[in-house]
């Protein structure tokens, strides 16, 4: 038995190394095609990873809402002291958590980014009333949130309460419309790689045309015949994908500084970070298949031409 | 070995290359095969080494009914046939001995193995010195040798020669015809497609003679 196995892992391994000799003799041809083939796999790459770094950024978001409650300015008498208003809003069961910020921290916080300092100089005064920023413990349950917004907006000393919901929706539309595009990236990224294999194989077949029908001739089986070929697509695709991953995270590093100025003018700290190997595992696995599979319909449809008549 | 009954070959073209073929060549028999150019010899051949079907009529070999095999059977029923084209049909980008392996390699033979009985055939044929050279190097006759190596290689049951000795001089023809009748002391069923009249008065053997896709003389039972 095992003698079995060494003979049967040695007949492969040789094909393995005879498919990469190939390769390595047409080297302008073989390095094209794996680049189309890196191309194809990439696009959907990047867009999955971008999609998914805004994912998880939303999904925070919309699981964390905060109410933005603007106290009304000024130092009337009516007005409640803000650090005291929050106590008080404390003891209501539906909020979890109050955090107090001066007109002077959030006049400092504008201070800092970009392009704002010189418009802040230019103010005589200090423009922004007292907030406090209120997180709800209705957690997800947006409607109860909203009706607590108002509640809150009725309050003696509220000017207005924020909550943002909208734009949120928003942007979950965003990253739900990426998403589809992700998945049809994908698909279009399927059909390419059969194409491009389907038509590689069909070349090399074209090419070996006289040593497969010797092959038949002298008694090799269909899958004799068809292994170079399969190990061809394979080879292929395997190297496509790990292109695919270099330049996904080249482009990925290439994206990510202006991605991170752009999320601080969000006052956010999202990025987007790196493939990680799991998903390359994963693409690579399904671009060989994709790769066996065109191979393996090509050599057959060649194949049938070979029965005897 | 081999027994046609009541066999006929039409092409697609509505050509009757073969029609109403019968005979029997025994086990161990050396046999040639006759006709003028477009008699249906390599048909013939074709139909035994299982290129071509026949449209009517059966086909045993071995007792094999060639009609029946599917797939992988194919495959296997062609390792045992050991056949020599009319065009050399060598590898151009392979050397010699690479050439001769091939029917070893696709049986899955191990590599010792192979590279012994690769001497032993190449050896037979005066073609050991050549076995590291590319088939385009090689004269025509030389070519043809290792055609003939590759053809015995596997050890095969029958061996099928399509005008083995076309373009060779006299000579090497009666030199090549030797070959084959050593082939046949160990019992390989031999036949060979010619028109090369001398080997028939020099060699004793059965002669199927065809004219016009019919046998005009041969054995004509089954
Ligand atoms: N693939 C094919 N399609 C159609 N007709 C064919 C085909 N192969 C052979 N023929 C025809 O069948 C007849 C017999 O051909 P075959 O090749 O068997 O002759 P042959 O006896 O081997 O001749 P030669 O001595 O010239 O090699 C010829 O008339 C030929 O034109
Ligand atoms: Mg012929």
């Amino acid at each position: 038995m095992p003698k079995q196995i060494s003979v049967w892992l040695s007949r492969h391994l040789q094909v393995l190394f005879d498919t990469l000799g190939r390769l390595c003799k047409t080297p302008v041809t073989s390095v094209m095609t794996i680049l189309v083939l890196a191309i194809a796999i990439t696009l959907p790459m990047i867009l999955y990873k971008i999609v998914d770094s805004l994912e998880s950024v939303t999904a925070n978001w919309i699981d964390n809402p905060r109410i933005s409650l603007f106290l009304e300015s000024g130092t009337d008498a009516d007005n409640p002291d803000p650090v005291e208003f929050g106590q008080k809003l404390l003891q209501n069961p539906k909020i979890e958590d109050v955090q107090y910020i001066s007109p002077e921290q959030g006049l400092a916080e504008f201070y800092n980014l970009d392009g704002f300092a010189e418009a802040i100089e230019a103010l005589p005064s200090n423009p922004l009333p007292p907030l406090l920023i209120v997180v709800p413990a209705t957690g997800r349950d947006n409607d109860a949130t909203i009706i607590l917004a108002d509640e809150l907006e009725n309050m003696q000393g509220v000017d207005t309460a924020v909550y943002d919901q909208q734009w949120l929706n928003r942007l979950a539309a965003i990253v739900d419309l990426f998403q589809r595009g992700v998945l049809v990236l994908a698909c279009l990224m399927g059909i390419g790689i059969v194409l491009v294999i389907s038509n590689t194989v069909r070349l090399g077949i074209i090419n070996r045309a006289a040593e497969i029908e010797i092959i038949d001739q002298v008694g090799g089986t269909h899958a004799f015949i068809r292994r170079p070929f399969l190990y061809a697509g394979a080879l292929h695709c395997f190297f496509g994908a790990l292109f695919a991953w270099g330049m996904t995270n080249m482009t990925l590093y290439l994206l990510a500084s202006p991605v991170s100025r752009l999320a601080s003018l969000y006052e956010s700290d999202f990025m987007i970070g790196w493939i990680s190997p799991g998903i390359a595992l994963i693409v690579t696995a399904v671009a060989i298949s994709l790769g066996l599979l065109a191979s393996r319909f090509t050599v057959d449809r060649h194949l049938r031409k070979l029965k005897p008549g | 070995m081999i027994r046609f009954s009541q066999v006929s070959k039409r092409y697609p073209s509505g050509h009757e290359a073969l029609s109403h073929v019968s005979f029997t060549l025994v086990k161990g028999s050396f046999t040639f095969l006759t006709g003028h150019s477009g008699a249906g010899k390599s048909t013939l051949l074709k139909l035994i080494s299982l290129s071509e079907l026949a449209t009517r009529g059966q086909v045993l070999v071995a007792d094999k009914n060639l009609a029946r095999l599917k797939g992988n059977r194919i495959a296997a029923y062609r390792r045992t046939i050991g056949t020599v084209f009319q065009e050399h049909k060598l590898l151009h980008d392979r050397t010699v001995e690479d050439n001769v392996a091939l029917p070893l390699v696709v049986a899955g033979t191990d590599h010792s193995e192979t590279q012994r009985r690769v001497r032993a055939a190449l050896d037979k044929v005066g073609l050991l010195n050549k076995a590291r050279r590319y088939p385009i190097t090689l004269s025509g006759g030389e070519q043809q040798r290792v055609g003939i190596a590759r053809a015995v290689v596997g050890r095969p049951q029958v061996i099928l020669a399509d005008e083995p000795t076309g373009n060779l001089d006299p000579a090497l023809a009666d030199e090549i015809m030797q070959l084959f009748l050593q082939f046949n002391q160990v019992d390989i069923t031999v036949l060979i497609a010619t028109h090369d009249y001398r080997h028939l008065e020099r060699i004793r053997c059965g002669v199927l003679a065809l004219s016009d896709g019919r046998l005009v003389s041969g054995e004509q039972d089954a």
